[in-house]
């Protein structure tokens, strides 16, 4: 699903990625401005939130399809192998693997990462507000069937199912990011004391949980009635809610104090 | 270290660029990753315009790769279902 250009195909999720990428760095990097950060720290850190992030959501797409996939076809040809490599790949598993990517610039690099995570809240959901986007034109992550006048249909996909009406869950939950993008920058800009990237964390769990009902690619991991996704943002759900009560307690002692 | 990146910058630009027509534009995005990386680290101390030159080839080359690559038949599973001749 694409485009040409000069003769060079050029994919709708690939270009939308980019733009993702490209809009989230300059909103980070006038962030850094306005916020007196140095910009080579910030730039360090996307990198390695970048490789982390494609490498978390791959194995994250390996573990939940594991059964559907057939590694031996996979290593036969390096045409085989680079499809494998260019398609199929969870967020929570980028959200994952960014964690693991924030852990390892603060051990190898001594970068101070709390200040950063502020300016990675609006710029990530910016990023991924736009591959929601290329999710929507490549027909992937699609909605369940409906009859509501609310829908998108595809007519020439070859991932969704093509002339039915579907729940845009990609413009939605594309629509909702946007906002949070919105939302943290204009809280970053007024620095307001709240954890914005927690915040982040939190609303997208949320979100991602509601929507994950109106889904309708049944090919993600199915656990106790829940998909995949579902029961990693209700883990994230509860493990925030955990933080907060931990901090306010922290907060207490030390008024009492 | 600025001149590790600006020569591995090139490097990835000609990777992405050419390995991008035969699917292969991954590999110029990983190096184009490493090249930004050495390229910021390097601004922070002397020969700034040979890093940033490597950071600009970096950068170019990971979005080049990414376009040439993430063709994402399916975010999740469809992909696996026709890797699997389903």
């Amino acid at each position: 699903m694409g485009f040409n250009f000069f003769g060079a195909f050029i994919p709708y999720y690939g270009l939308c990625i980019v733009i993702g990428l490209v809009c989230a760095a300059s909103l980070g990097l006038f962030l850094c401005h306005k916020k007196n950060l140095d910009v080579n720290n910030f730039i360090i850190i996307c990198s390695y939130l970048i490789a982390f992030g494609f490498l978390g959501a791959k194995i994250l797409y390996i573990i939940v399809s594991i059964k559907l996939i057939n590694f031996k076809e996979i290593f036969s040809s390096l045409k085989s192998f680079n499809e494998f490599i260019s398609s199929g790949f969870v967020f929570y598993g980028g959200l994952l693997g960014g964690f693991v990517a924030l852990i390892f610039v603060k051990k190898v690099h001594s970068i101070d990462i709390k200040e950063y995570l502020q300016i990675l809240a609006p710029s990530v959901a910016l990023a991924h507000a736009f591959g929601r986007i290329g999710c929507s034109l490549a027909g992937c992550c699609y909605g369940k069937v409906t009859s509501s006048w609310f829908c998108y249909i595809y007519k020439n996909s070859i991932v969704a199912p093509n002339n039915v009406r579907l729940v845009p869950v990609q413009g939605i939950e594309s629509a909702c990011l946007f906002m949070f993008a919105v939302l943290f920058t204009i809280l970053n800009l007024k620095k307001v004391k709240i954890n914005i990237f927690i915040l982040y964390v939190f609303l997208y769990s949320i979100l991602r949980f509601v929507l994950e009902f109106f889904r309708g690619d049944i090919e993600r991991g199915i656990f106790m009635n829940l998909s995949t996704s579902q029961i990693i943002s209700a883990c994230i759900f509860i493990c925030v809610i955990v933080y907060f009560i931990i901090t306010k307690n922290h907060s207490s002692k030390k008024t009492v104090l | 270290m600025a001149v590790a990146s600006l020569v591995l910058g090139i490097i990835s630009l000609v990777i992405a660029v050419g390995a991008g027509a035969a699917n292969m534009g991954w590999v110029g995005s990983i190096c184009g990753i490493i090249a930004i990386i050495l390229g910021a680290l390097s601004r922070k101390g002397e020969k700034k315009g040979i890093a940033t030159g490597g950071l600009v080839c970096g950068i170019i080359a990971l979005c080049w790769g990414v376009i040439a690559t993430i063709a994402c038949v399916s975010c999740l599973g469809a992909g696996a279902s026709m890797l699997s001749g389903l």
